[in-house]
């Protein structure tokens, strides 16, 4: 396939996931993912960009996140005064708070696909969220919430906690 | 890319711990992480090696501290004690300005309360005639005997701690920074009509003996301020009529007093906005503090009902004549914060301006004292909307002061965790 024209005359981009899956997108929204930007400077973005260490379903957020952000990014509909910045501000934050909303093996998963495909906003988002995740939870309930296995030895635990027990307090 | 520890390297014993979360590339690990404030760290350590290597890296501590700027709080605490003795146990807490904890020096002794907290060393006089210098950001503690000049100069000379009411004996413990980078402690006694001053140096834990001030200087900590090497002292105003609104300065490095008294906002003739407030000579109309670098005084401008922060003026700007050689000091009122946003109980006392915030708002962290300086309240000052917010409340608390971060010269002990330490000092 040719460089594709999108409905507002931009370009489109196809992304294709490890299972195989297409997902059309526009350049604006593809360029937040640094990878693709370059693939795109070096116009080795046609026919597709295949994405193999992305599934489907975590690439189809992904996409998601891009459009909408691109979407409502500054200056993308010409009007830039100070309200409608507020207002786009605003929406992105709810779309922000929705869109992490996940669960963790989710979250896991669109944190690893931002790294791998170097979007810093929802890397940061993601980040966030599991940090958030974290905070008020002792040592035992991170290990279950992620899925860590306790590699220390009860002695070592019990010298790590002896060490820093103020940290413990209250939880 | 990260180097990503993939499901194919399982055999590896790292691999092999974790089953999710486990094999998160270092990077993206480090990332979240660096997002999570301090205290919750300390916590996360006992999760897993992986986590604990990370978290305990000199490098992710520096980063970490470049994410999360802004000063931290130093405050001591009482936990426990307070019997006949006036011994108690005092905690020394290190928070950010969310009032979370980032790090607890616990259970050092504390004799009557006297502990001080200035920069980023600590000390604490215990009532076994010893004084514990406290390294807040390793936790190191070292232990100087307070005996010296028992041992050198006969009994006389010795004043045992514990045997002294503070009637009968007033002891304040100074504690400041050359600029060289050297630690010194200023102890002074009130012995009878003398003021009695004696230099300790924390790098060689020596006690020398420097000459009494040149008037009779008020040593409590509202009236005392440690800046650029200089410890500056407000003259008693009761005692020495004459020299009212007046700091003896004493020069940490050469050890000696400034022979010419500095003249303070209220009576000084080079203030920058000329309308001169009337200060009544009463005490706590007027402590003394050190913002943003500099000396500070606050005046309780009872006429206008605000609390008036004066700052002295650099004297290099005011070079055209020799300001400082004639005591002549410039000052500026650069903050007129109403009472009503920084006193909001009647039972709140007396206030502490710790520090202006690097945020073009130019906030200012208040620290307030309740019940005649038992418990305190940290609260921020916002001059662009004249209001206040509160971040936390501590009961018990023996001392505050805000934590630069350095690294300690004197202790050999460096465990590179925090670099933030904290100068104590008691009086």
């Amino acid at each position: 396939m040719a460089a594709a024209e999108g409905s507002d005359g931009g370009k489109m981009i196809v992304l294709i996931s490890a299972d195989g899956q297409r997902f059309e997108l526009p350049e604006a929204a593809a360029k937040l993912s640094q990878i693709v930007l370059y693939m795109i400077e070096d116009g080795c973005c046609y026919p597709s960009i295949p994405l193999p260490k992305v599934d489907g379903v975590i690439l189809a957020k992904i996409v998601e996140y891009c459009n909408k952000h691109a979407a409502l990014s500054s200056g993308a509909d010409g009007s830039s005064d100070a309200a409608s910045e507020r207002s786009k501000e605003r929406e992105l934050k709810i779309f922000d708070a929705e869109f992490i909303d996940v669960d963790v093996t989710t979250l896991f998963d669109v944190m690893m696909a931002a790294n791998y495909l170097n979007i810093k906003g929802l890397l940061d988002l993601a980040c966030q969220r599991t940090a958030d995740l974290i905070k008020g939870k002792s040592p035992e309930q991170i290990r279950q919430t992620f899925g860590i296995k306790n590699d220390f030895t009860p002695e070592e635990e019990a010298a790590i906690r002896k060490e820093n027990a103020w940290a413990f307090d209250n939880i | 890319m990260a180097p990503t520890t993939t499901p194919d390297s399982a055999d590896d014993d790292d691999a092999a711990a974790f089953d999710d979360y486990g094999d998160v590339p270092f990077d993206v690990l480090w990332d979240f992480l660096l997002r999570l404030p301090a205290n919750h760290l300390a916590r996360l350590r006992a999760v897993c090696r992986k986590w604990r290597s990370i978290i305990s890296d000199p490098g992710f501590v520096a980063a970490h501290a470049s994410v999360h700027p802004g000063p931290l709080i130093a405050a001591g605490v009482v936990v426990g004690g307070g019997g006949e003795d006036g011994v108690s146990m005092v905690d020394v807490r290190i928070m950010d300005l969310s009032g979370n904890v980032m790090r607890c020096v616990p259970g050092l002794p504390c004799l009557r309360r006297m502990m001080r907290s200035h920069g980023d060393v600590a000390c604490v006089a215990g009532g076994d005639s010893c004084i514990r210098a406290v390294d807040l950001g390793t936790g190191a503690v070292s232990v100087f005997p307070d005996n010296h000049l028992h041992e050198e100069h006969g009994p006389r000379r010795h004043v045992d701690l514990r045997e002294c009411s503070p009637a009968r004996c007033a002891v304040a413990l100074v504690l400041g920074q050359t600029a060289s980078g050297e630690h010194k402690a200023l102890r002074i006694r009130h012995h009878i009509y003398h003021q009695l001053v004696e230099v300790f140096t924390l790098a060689d834990g020596r006690w020398s003996e420097a000459p009494g001030p040149p008037n009779t200087i008020r040593t409590d900590r509202q009236h005392r301020a440690v800046v650029n090497g200089v410890a500056y002292f407000l003259v008693d105003p009761i005692l020495d009529v004459h020299a009212a609104d007046s700091m003896a300065s004493f020069d940490l490095a050469t050890e000696q007093w400034s022979p010419t008294l500095l003249r303070g906002p209220l009576s000084s003739e080079a203030v920058t906005n000329r309308r001169s407030p009337p200060w009544h000579g009463r005490l706590r109309d007027v402590t003394l503090g050190v913002l943003d670098g500099r000396l500070m005084v606050v005046h309780h401008n009872d006429e206008d009902l605000t609390l008036d922060l004066w700052f002295r003026l650099d004297s290099s700007a005011a070079a055209d004549d020799d300001d400082d050689d004639d005591g002549e000091a410039r000052w500026c009122r650069r903050y007129a914060i109403r009472y009503h946003a920084v006193f909001q109980m009647f039972y709140e006392d007396e206030v502490e301006p710790l520090c202006v915030l690097d945020d073009d708002r130019g906030r200012v962290v208040l620290w307030v004292w309740r019940h005649g300086r038992r418990d305190a309240v940290l609260r921020v000052y916002d001059p662009t909307c004249d209001a206040t917010v509160d971040v936390v409340e501590i009961a018990n608390c023996v001392d505050v002061a805000v934590c630069t971060r350095g690294t300690c010269r004197w202790v050999a002990h460096q465990e590179a965790l925090l670099k933030q330490l904290i100068n104590l000092s008691s009086y």
